[in-house]
């Protein structure tokens, strides 16, 4: 059996992303909802740099873990009564409905993949680092996209700052 | 329209017209007018006026009217074609109804103008006068027609006046009662008197269809064709028999005939002038002028021939006027009462009248009845008088009223002569004709039998001279009974006392009219002439082929001379051999009866008949007890009644009402059954079709909760199944 | 077992992105919620990944751009998710999704 380095990697990075997926879906606390999500992100990031995108692995562990996880995590912090301490006060929604609403979606998701059958390509392969070339296209093909969604991020900073913001006593929306 | 038939309609319409004038009054300004007794009073002139004017042009010159004038209109029809029921207004006037409308408009003139003193201080005085036109109107208006639809409906009017006028002092529970007694009483006669028209007009209008059915002039040609074998009453002999006993039981009741007299004696609670006018001169002798003008139908198939003495109507009709007449003559005997005792006194007389009918001699009745009016009204309007001068209706607070009162002792005392039947009074004359025509009955039947009538007449006559002069005595002689009123007591007003000087005088002069043709009863006499035969058959048809044929056989009734008829001419034989012995025996029962009353009564100065004559203190206790008629009526013949509304209401509870109930409760099952299929059925589909929508929509609503996890759920549900059914459908 | 391929890629990021489903349809906590939308995004920047590996002709980085985008977007999506969250915990005290199914208070 061919057993290579590549194959061994796809598949520790694979259970590392998809273990700690289900994870989240069973955990009680809220809080260990995050770190497994952390632990899924971070399994996807290894996915990435398998398949030769290391820029975006490395964004994905920027962005994700140390932007959006840690913004999640104030969010649990500032929403939480007793965040570390107590279980979440409610009692969560039928899991088992998720069970299978994700057990159907996964069964049609993969009779399409398997049943279109996707041939793997030669692609490009051994493209080396791809940085330069990201930002090359960044900066000539997708120009405006890139500028687009820089304005958005803009926007959306500050209508989250505007949203967030704490109101004045009795005052109402 | 011919001219007499005007004025008789306008004798008719004058006093309607002073009571539409009050009635309007009344409604408009809801009082009736303070001056009403001088609108009733001008009215009632002004009919009496026209009527003695139609008297001294019609009926006084040569033999009267020679045929009746009759006029007609068409009022409704039932059906049409050949089975129509046609019915019309119809109008006659001859001898007897000019005769009849004197007598009425001269009794109730007076008798208004006596009310006009005698109610004056009265309450409802106007009132009075209202109820006293509407009478004379409706009696009025009774003799005018000539159909015995109509007849009826102005019966039924005079009936409602008389109740109204008995009960006029209705807040005196006697009166108030005496007034339903007369309307109850009467009810009776009345349902046969209808079943009797009822008969007649069925008869009538299927055998024989046209005009006026119920008209006198058809009912008589009619009982002259079944004189002839011929007509419709051909197969319905018995019916004619039932049918005139069925209209004598409405003069029963009316006129106040054993068994039903019980109301008239009760309805001298009503005003005194009522009693005169309603109770002793009009309204009673209607009953008797009804019979008179259905003489052909009680004498029926016999009638044109002559030979109608059997006739099983007329047998009931004398009959039940003798008894009336006796048994009321020996009540009056021992009444404490004034008006009652004149009141029994009435009852008597008027059984003379119906007695002389049954007999066959319809002229002697009317004659009576024509002579009664005036010396029965006298003797009212008189006791009236001595009521108003003593305020008592006891005779034990008269007594030596002679004195106080000479003018109406005087009038009263006429009357009293005249009613006993003194030679040179009106009432001799009547009587006597009544009797002998009841002695010529008994001749002519040849059997103890036919003598009835003429012995309870006989004893009557006696009983009524003693009773009369009784009455007469106890009031007017004698020491006062009541010192207080008798020294109170005065002559009454002019307006009182003139009335009676007029009916005193007419007490005397009326029988006058039977004077032209001298005394003999059985020819030519006057009254007769003109009443008797003219009102019958022979003239009542003149355009009809039958009656001109008959008349050609036509007996005709007081003229013996003729000889056609053996009955008649037999009857006639008898009348006048009786006439002279029932003359003498008339005579002696006025001296008889006077004499001991005056032994009796002023003699000896019994109050009380028993004190005077001990053997018939047995009887005392069935004369005071009116020979139990009311006791029975009370103690028997009403529970009867009401046993038999009660076995009715029983009937109507447990049979009638079982089945109305059952039938309700099948309904109520039906209905219960029909509810359920409703309400599972209809009302399952309907509510299921809601409930299942509710469902769905319950079932809808589930997925619709408002949280968008679950609308992701679905949503991905579906896309997920999508998907799954695309790659397996490829 | 055959080369590690396209497929694989898909399978895993299919269950990434069942796992992902079934955590926004079967959380209540608000965050949870927010996390299994981060899961579904990465499956689905993993397919592009994938398919700009396996797929692409020549050596163009199209899904690699577009992952780029995803994460920007995601960035900006938790951004306004969480002030969402903050405004709706001020309003509700908590943080239960749902609790906010009324439009307006």
């Amino acid at each position: 059996m061919d057993i290579n380095m590549s194959t061994v990697m796809f598949f520790a990075f694979a259970l590392l992303a998809v273990f700690p997926a289900f994870m989240v879906l069973f955990a009680k606390d809220i809080v260990r909802v995050a770190f497994w999500l952390l632990a899924s992100l971070s399994g996807v990031a290894g996915l990435y740099i398998i398949m030769g995108a290391d820029f975006l692995g490395l964004t994905q562990v920027l962005v994700y873990i140390g932007g959006i996880l840690v913004l999640i995590l104030f969010g649990i912090m500032m929403t939480s009564k007793d965040p570390l301490l107590k279980r979440a006060r409610h009692v969560e929604r039928s899991v088992v409905t998720g069970i299978v609403t994700g057990a159907l979606v996964f069964a049609a998701l993969a009779a399409v993949i398997l049943g279109i059958g996707f041939e793997s390509g030669k692609g490009r392969a051994d493209g080396g680092a791809t940085t330069t070339a990201l930002g090359e296209a960044l900066l000539t093909d997708y120009i405006l996209p890139f500028e687009v969604v820089s304005v958005l991020l803009l926007f959306v900073l500050c209508g989250a700052a505007h949203v967030a913001r704490r109101r004045k006593e009795g005052a109402h929306a | 329209m011919p001219d007499t038939i005007k004025i008789a309609l306008l004798i008719v319409v004058l006093p309607l017209a002073a009571w539409v004038l009050g009635f309007a009054h009344a409604a408009f300004r809801r009082r009736l007018p303070a001056c009403q007794d001088w609108i009733s009073t001008v009215a009632v002139g002004g009919s009496m006026a026209l009527s003695l004017w139609l008297f001294f042009t019609k009926v006084l010159p040569g033999g009267g009217m020679a045929a009746p004038e009759v006029w007609s209109c068409r009022w409704f029809a039932i059906g049409s074609g050949a089975n129509a029921f046609i019915l019309n207004f119809d109008v006659m006037v001859d001898n007897l109804t000019i005769l009849m409308n004197c007598v009425v408009t001269i009794v109730a003139f007076l008798v208004h103008v006596y009310s006009r003193s005698y109610m004056h201080d009265e309450d409802r005085y106007p009132r009075f006068f209202l109820h006293l036109s509407l009478f004379t109107f409706s009696m009025l208006g009774l003799l005018v027609t000539s159909n015995l639809m109509m007849l009826f409906i102005f019966w039924e009017l005079v009936g409602v006046c008389s109740y109204f006028l008995i009960g006029f002092f209705f807040l005196k529970k006697s009166a108030g009662d005496a007034s339903k007694k007369a309307f109850v009483v009467n009810r009776i006669g009345d349902a046969f008197f209808m079943a009797g028209i009822f008969m007649i007009g069925g008869i009538l209008s299927k055998q024989w269809p046209g005009e006026g059915v119920l008209s006198f002039q058809r009912i008589w040609e009619s009982i002259a064709l079944l004189g002839q074998g011929t007509g419709p009453w051909i197969g319905h002999e018995t019916e004619v028999a039932l049918a005139g006993v069925f209209i004598f039981m409405g003069c029963v009741t009316k006129s106040a005939q054993f068994p039903l007299h019980v109301w008239l004696p009760d309805a001298m609670e009503g005003p005194t002038p009522v009693s005169a006018l309603i109770h002793a001169a009009t309204m009673v002798a209607a009953g008797v002028y009804m019979v008179a003008r259905m003489f052909p139908l009680m004498a029926g198939k016999g009638y044109t021939s002559g030979e109608f003495f059997d006739s099983p109507a007329l047998w009931v009709i004398a009959i039940t006027g003798g008894i009336t007449a006796l048994m009321s003559g020996t009540i009056a005997l021992v009444q404490s009462d004034l008006k009652k005792g004149l009141a029994y006194s009435t009852c008597s007389q008027l059984g003379y009248m119906v007695m002389a009918l049954g007999v066959g001699s319809m002229g002697a009745g009317l004659f009576h009845l024509f002579t009664h009016a005036f010396f029965k009204a006298c003797l009212f309007l008189g006791s009236g008088s001595v009521i108003h001068a003593v305020h008592s209706q006891e005779m034990k607070d008269m007594g030596g009223l002679k004195k106080k009162m000479p003018l109406t002792y005087a009038t009263f005392l006429v009357s009293c002569l005249a009613i006993a039947g003194t030679p040179l009074f009106s009432g001799f004359l009547s009587k006597e004709a009544v009797l002998g025509q009841a002695a010529a009955f008994g001749a002519h039947h040849q059997g103890v039998l036919g003598w009835i009538p003429f012995a309870l007449a006989a004893a009557t006559a006696f009983l009524t001279a003693f009773y009369m002069f009784r009455l007469l005595f106890l009031t007017f002689h004698g020491k006062p009974g009541n010192q207080h009123k008798f020294d109170h007591a005065h002559e009454s007003p002019f307006a009182m006392s003139m009335p009676l000087v007029v009916l005193a005088i007419l007490a005397v002069i009326a029988g006058g009219i039977a004077l032209p043709g001298g005394l003999d009863l059985g020819t030519g006499h006057w009254f007769q002439d003109r009443v008797n035969d003219k009102v019958l058959v022979q003239q009542a048809m003149p355009e009809s082929a039958a009656f001109k044929d008959m008349q050609a056989h036509m007996v005709h009734l007081h003229e013996p001379a003729h000889g056609a008829n053996a009955a008649i001419a037999s009857f006639h034989e008898h009348a006048h051999h009786v006439h002279a012995p029932v003359m003498y025996m008339s005579l002696a029962a006025v001296i008889i009866g006077i004499g001991g009353a005056w032994l009796l009564f002023v003699r000896r100065r019994h109050i009380d008949l028993v004190g005077g004559i001990p053997p018939l203190a047995r009887y005392r206790e069935v004369l005071r007890n009116l020979y139990y008629v009311d006791w029975f009526y009370c103690q028997r013949v009403v529970p009867t009644g009401k046993d038999i509304a009660d076995l009715a209401k029983a009937f109507d509870k447990h049979v009638v009402d079982a089945i109305v109930n059952a039938v309700a409760r099948g309904g109520a099952h039906v209905a219960w059954f029909a509810g359920r299929v409703d309400a599972i059925v209809v009302d399952g589909a309907v509510n299921g079709s809601g409930a299942s929508m509710m469902a769905l929509g319950r079932f809808c609503r589930g997925f619709v909760n408002g949280r968008i996890q679950d609308y992701v759920k679905y949503t991905v549900w579906g896309l997920g199944l999508l998907l799954i059914w695309a790659v397996l459908a490829h | 077992m055959p080369e590690i391929g396209l497929n694989h890629f898909l399978i895993v990021s299919a269950l990434l992105f069942s796992a992902g489903i079934g955590v926004v349809i079967s959380r209540k906590n608000a965050i949870a919620v927010l996390c299994g939308v981060e899961l579904i995004l990465n499956a689905a920047a993993l397919n592009f990944v994938a398919f700009n590996r396996y797929s692409t002709p020549d050596a163009r980085l199209d899904g690699q751009i577009f992952t780029i985008f995803i994460i920007i977007l995601a960035a900006a999506e938790a951004a306004v998710a969480l002030a969402i969250l903050l405004n709706l915990f001020q309003q509700t005290n908590t943080v239960d999704v749902d609790e906010a199914d009324t439009m307006k208070e």
